[in-house]
């Protein structure tokens, strides 16, 4: 039985140590436990009939039991408390503890009851009072002691402990007489290993019934004894109590002694003792203790517990509203390497003093006169100031607050200056959560600063440009950023920072692309400026850009900006054009002309005057090839507007004698505007040029050319075709251009339409070629005939009347009077009067063609019977008969020459007639022969000035 | 020297243009009158102005007696720069026209004249158009007579004439018609009026002889060229046609005297001489 009861104590034992090792796995070591206990209750339960020490021993087990379910209980409890954060019942979770503990006290009552003197009877107790302390709190736990107390043996260690635990009930239980009583006792055990845990209670309660000397002089032996290493190591506690003690009993030099002599970590405890004594308001002693807790810091080495110190230090003077001294030392804990704990400590404790100082600085501040304490905001900025040095990464916090310090006493410049440190630095560093808005805070707080500061206008600028900027950078989309940008705009505008103008708007269109209208006004202030200061160069990239759509605006306003801008680039060329310095001019138009960066339009403006300009150089290539040039850079329209300009260049080429330019340009304005789509309205323009370009070019003495523009844009043309195939017609034959007069009559089928005037033309070319030169003659004349015209048809008439006519009166010339062989008079008379009597019927058959009254014809036939009249007139008269019998023949040439005489009459009334004739309707007819007056002396020569040279000019009027 | 078709066209070829620039040059051949006092037409017309008068003419004529003394780039230069000043002037552009008509320029000559007559309806008072559009119809009608489109020149003679009574010129260039075509009897008429106006115009006295010449009215035409100043003698038309008026008077000697001092400068003239003296020749060998 004795070696069973030592085998389950082994095993209990080893299952308690098992526990203390094995924390991890509670629950399972926990049932693995509560399975030894049953195992081992089943094992006692074998034996029926059970001894004092058995039951004692089951007695056991449920205690060890109770102690498993108390744990567990207390796992549940916690986890439910921690789990939900509300309080739970602790009776209804410690249910299964009491009800284990209740079940063990009942079976230990019932042991003593079933063995009233066993020598379990004080353990029972002892154990029952120690169940009572730590599992029901029932309050039993003095009433089971002191039964324990009562049954143990004199001297025995059951006696020992349950005194020793009846002193600690006392103690607890803050009854220290009574605990005093069973210290005493208790103390005078000195082999417990506990001893030194008992003097310090002891010395407590000592210390409680102000025995002070003797309570201090039990814990000095305590701390003595504890460090022998014979008793449970007490010491910190004991020191910490020492040091309450000293001070309570005012003993500080024996508190001072005792450290420096019995302790090892001096500062330590000198420290913990100094800051009591600090605590208790002792300062003067308080001071002496700093500095020999001082004494034991390496200032290089032991920058921790200076700082500690510092700290405390600072604490101090607080204590004793040292204000001057707290910021010294606060100061000095600045420049300190601080732990992370340290940090925090001196972050809160300054911030907390700055938090005074601002209540104070702002209730003290007069609105009225703005005055207030300049040292206290002074102090202020500079506690935020140490506050930065020594906590960072608050940095950005720490300037925001000593800004708002600022702003509250209306120091709105310095203040800004804080609000921006504070803003760049939170941009700049990664500092911890701000718990408040620091950006939109600060940049409200920057607005209204710069409105309340009195800022000179370059600090202004800058100022609002860094806080629009930075609310732009903040919140693009935030509305207030709309209202602004067009703020930053003007800001620059006024500076006339034009690239950051632009920047702006830029961004602005790109954020708020619904301000369209307020762009537009932007934009338009800045076109303004542009052309106000003649920057042509940004002028022209904002035209360009304008052209690529930017902000809608419409065709017309970009075209006015883009003729300001062709005004402003061409201003000092015109100059030098109207003061008749046309290269120069030319050359700068040129240069604009070149850069490829001006706009299309703007550059063939450039080429566009160019051309005007060689216009007035009578430069006619030039004049063309800037004029093409220029009309290949602008668009429809532009070329639209330009096509009266060339119409009007060419006209006053045509002024300035330059009637070649003057055809040219307006064949440039055909080439260009003239092609099938043309509307009415278009073609009816085109007529113009049309009509001009063949006008010049007929002036210039170029038919060809003209004749090939009339073909060429014939179709594009609506008009009256009529006045320019009559000037055609005219033109031909003023120049006596024939053979073109008759190609262009016949490819352009005018016979019909121009059948008179090509009449009157072609008759009078008929004229000059009459008896000069058959061919034409010929051909003028089957034109004639074709032609149909009025005066064709009395032509071809009287001119077959007259060629008949012409030729009878040739014949009758040739048949002279010829006699053969010997004069015969008869045969002679016979001859001459059927020579004669022809002349009758052939002149009236001239008589006849006279009365059709065509001029020209009838010059011919007055001349053809002059002509013959005289013929015969100088026949007759020179006749002279082949007979020897001279008075006949003398009697003959007489009456011939009478005859000659009367005929030569005859033709000089012919001539006179003829002469009345050319006279009555001055015909100019190159074909007056022998009715001509002067013919006598034009047979001998010609011996006149052509009429053209004799002719004069008026020319001095 | 072996003579090919090519070359023999050729020759053709240089014969032709040398033809053609005698031609031209009888037409520019002025006939100068240095005394103001012969010249009837002097307040009308520069034509016979002698390069003397010619370089005294005020500035308002400048150009034009320029293009008269065939200086033509400087003429045309120095109007175009009166451009602005003068576009809405018909004088102006009569000048221009009357230039290019001198330079033989005659599309030209008439498109400034056509302008000139526009310019004479925008610019000119109603009551004074007529005067002025009759300087510009006298100086189209030169220009058709240089074209020899005599029609038309006498057309717009006339019309000069009826636009303005007053001018001497298109009567004068009229009776230089009526003399080539032996439209005597209104040569006649309008020579003797010309005449009465100025009977020390050299040319009026001219036309009067040859047209008493032409007339075979020898003996008036005599006494007209005998009133010809001596200076004017030797001019080749003058002195043909005076030396032929006295051949047919039968007085070689006086002919022969006239010949022996007159000029030459007209090709047709100088034949005419030629044949005249081969006559003179042949009367007096008989």
């Amino acid at each position: 039985m004795k070696s069973l009861i030592n085998f389950l104590f082994i095993i209990t034992i080893s299952i308690n140590g098992l526990s203390a090792k094995t924390p991890i796995k509670k629950v399972s070591r926990w049932v693995k436990i509560l399975n030894l206990i049953e195992v081992e209750k089943k094992t006692i339960n074998l034996v029926k009939n059970k001894s004092d020490r058995l039951l004692y021993r089951l007695f056991e087990l449920e205690t060890e039991k109770i102690k498993i379910f108390k744990r567990m209980d207390n796992n549940l409890f916690m986890s439910k408390s921690l789990k939900n954060g509300k309080a739970i019942d602790k009776r209804k979770s410690f249910q299964k503890t009491l009800s284990y503990y209740k079940k063990a006290k009942t079976f230990a009552l019932a042991i003593i009851k079933k063995f009233p003197k066993t020598r379990y009877k004080a353990d029972i107790y002892y154990s029952l009072a120690l169940n009572s302390r730590d599992y029901a709190y029932d309050k039993k736990e003095l009433y089971y002691l002191k039964k324990a107390l009562l049954n143990s043996r004199a001297g025995s260690e059951l006696r020992y402990l349950s005194m020793t635990s009846l002193a600690d009930y006392y103690y607890n239980n803050k009854k220290y007489k009574r605990a005093i009583k069973f210290y005493k006792k208790v103390i005078i055990n000195k082999t417990d290993e506990w001893y030194t845990k008992n003097l310090f209670n002891y010395g407590w309660c000592l210390l409680k019934t102000h025995k002070f000397k003797k309570a201090i002089a039990t814990l000095e032996e305590a701390y003595k004894l504890s460090s022998t290493g014979s008793y449970i190591d007490f010491n910190e506690q004991i020191m910490t109590s020492l040091i309450t003690f000293y001070v309570q009993g005012q003993e500080f030099k024996r508190g001072k002694d005792f450290i420096l002599e019995n302790t090892k970590t001096h500062f330590n405890d000198l420290f913990k003792y100094t800051k009591k004594v600090a605590h208790k308001g002792y300062f003067s002693q308080s001071l002496e203790l700093i500095q020999l807790t001082e004494s034991f810091i390496d200032t290089k080495k032991d920058q921790e517990n200076l700082a500690d110190l510092r700290i405390f230090q600072y604490d101090f003077y607080k204590q004793f509203q040292k204000t001057d001294e707290m910021f010294n030392i606060a100061n000095q804990i600045s420049k300190l390497a601080l732990t992370k704990t340290q940090i925090d400590d001196s972050t809160y404790k300054f911030s907390n003093e700055v938090g005074v100082l601002q209540q104070l600085i702002k209730k003290d501040f007069s609105k009225h006169d703005r005055s207030y304490d300049v040292n206290k905001l002074n102090r202020i900025i500079s506690y935020f100031g140490l506050l930065i040095d020594i906590d960072i990464r608050n940095t950005a916090k720490y300037h925001y607050h000593s800004a708002e310090t600022l702003y509250s006493v209306h120091e709105f410049f310095r203040a800004l200056k804080r609000y921006k440190s504070g803003l760049e630095y939170h941009l700049t560093e990664k500092e911890p959560k701000i718990d408040f808005d620091i950006k939109r805070k600060s940049i409200d707080a920057i607005f209204s600063c710069i409105e309340f500061a009195k800022l000179s206008k370059p600090e202004q600028f800058s100022q609002l440009e860094y806080a629009y900027l930075k609310h732009i950078k903040f919140w693009p989309k935030d509305k207030k950023s709309g209202e602004i940008f067009p703020k930053l705009y003007s800001l620059y505008f006024n500076k006339k920072l034009i690239h950051k103008m632009h920047k702006t708007l830029t961004q602005y269109i790109l954020l708020f692309p619904l301000h369209l209208d307020t762009q537009q006004s932007l934009f338009r202030v800045q076109l303004d400026h542009l052309i106000t200061v003649k920057n042509t160069d940004l002028l022209s990239s904002r035209v360009n850009l304008l052209y690529t759509g930017f902000l809608s605006f419409t065709v017309k306003e970009v075209k006015r900006s883009e003729k300001i801008l062709a005004n402003l680039l061409f201003k000092q060329y015109d100059k030098l054009a109207k003061a008749g310095n046309h290269q120069e001019a030319i050359k700068g138009y040129k240069n604009i002309y070149n850069i490829e960066k001006y706009p299309s339009s703007v550059r063939a403006d450039a080429a566009f005057n160019m051309g005007i300009l060689f216009t007035d150089l009578f430069e006619t290539s030039s004049v063309l090839k800037w004029f093409n040039l220029s009309l290949a850079l602008f668009n429809q329209q532009e070329k639209l507007d330009r096509r009266q300009i060339i119409e009007t260049m060419s006209l006053r080429s045509s002024l300035l004698q330059e009637l070649k330019n003057a055809a040219d340009l307006q064949k440039l304005v055909l080439r260009n505007y003239c092609n099938k789509t043309n509307n009415a309205k278009t073609k009816a323009l085109n007529y113009s040029s049309y009509k001009n370009a063949i006008t010049f070019d007929l002036a210039n003495n170029d038919a060809s050319r003209a004749v090939k523009t009339f073909v060429q844009y014939k179709s594009c043309v609506t008009g009256d075709f009529n006045p320019l195939e009559i000037t055609f017609i005219n033109h031909f034959f003023e120049n006596n251009l024939d053979g073109e007069l008759i190609d262009f009559i016949n490819s352009q089928n005018l016979n019909k339409k121009h059948k008179d005037l090509i009449g009157q033309r072609i008759e009078s070319l008929f004229w000059d070629n009459y008896n000069k030169n058959q061919y034409k003659e010929r051909n003028y004349l089957a034109f004639i005939k074709k032609l149909k015209c009025e005066s064709c048809i009395k032509l071809t008439s009287t001119i077959t009347a007259f060629k008949q006519f012409e030729k009878e009166i040739n014949k009758t010339i040739q048949r002279k009077l010829r006699i053969k062989g010997t004069f015969n008079p008869d045969k002679f008379n016979k001859k001459l009067e059927k020579r004669l009597s022809n002349l009758g019927p052939l002149f009236s058959k001239g008589d006849e063609i006279l009365t059709k009254g065509h001029p020209q014809v009838s010059v011919l036939v007055l001349e053809k019977m002059a002509l013959l009249t005289e013929v015969i007139s100088n026949e007759i008269s020179s006749f002279s008969p082949k007979t020897k019998n001279i008075s006949l023949k003398n009697q003959v040439e007489k009456q011939m020459k009478i005859l000659g005489k009367t005929i030569e009459k005859e033709r000089s009334k012919i001539v006179s007639r003829a002469n009345t004739l050319i006279n009555k309707f001055e015909v100019l007819s190159h074909h007056t022969n022998n009715t001509h007056l002067g013919k006598r002396v034009l047979d001998i020569s010609n011996i006149r000035m052509p009429a053209s040279q004799m002719a004069a000019t008026i020319d001095l009027k | 020297m072996l003579i090919t078709k090519k070359s023999t066209i050729r020759m053709f070829s240089s014969f032709i243009i040398c033809f053609f620039l005698a031609s031209c040059a009888s037409q520019n051949k002025r006939r100068n009158i240095p005394n103001k006092q012969h010249d009837g037409l002097r307040f009308e017309s520069l034509n016979r102005y002698d390069s003397n008068r010619l370089s005294s003419v005020n500035k308002y004529v400048s150009d034009i007696a320029k293009c008269h003394q065939n200086q033509y780039t400087d003429a045309y230069k120095s109007l175009k720069q009166k451009l602005e000043k003068e576009k809405s002037n018909p004088l102006y552009w009569n000048q221009i026209g009357t230039c290019y008509l001198l330079n033989q320029k005659y599309t030209q000559a008439k498109f400034y004249f056509t302008l000139a007559l526009g310019a004479i309806d925008t610019s000119i008072k109603k009551n004074k158009r007529s005067k002025y559009k009759a300087i510009i119809m006298n100086n189209l009608g030169l220009n058709y007579l240089r074209l020899k489109k005599y029609n038309l020149a006498q057309d717009h003679f006339q019309r000069a004439t009826e636009l303005n009574p007053r001018f001497l010129t298109p009567k004068y260039n009229k009776t230089q018609i009526y003399l080539k075509f032996g439209l005597f009897g209104k040569a006649e008429t309008l020579l003797s009026f010309l005449y009465k106006r100025n009977k020390n115009d050299v040319d009026f006295t001219y036309s009067l002889g040859h047209l008493y010449l032409m007339k075979n009215q020898y003996s008036k035409a005599k006494h007209y060229f005998a009133l010809l100043p001596k200076m004017y003698l030797t001019r080749d038309d003058i002195a043909t046609n005076y030396a032929m008026t006295l051949f047919m008077l039968g007085d070689y000697k006086g002919s022969q005297s006239i010949l022996a001092n007159a000029e030459m400068k007209s090709s047709q003239l100088k034949k005419a001489q030629l044949n005249l003296i081969d006559r003179i020749k042949l009367a007096t060998n008989n």
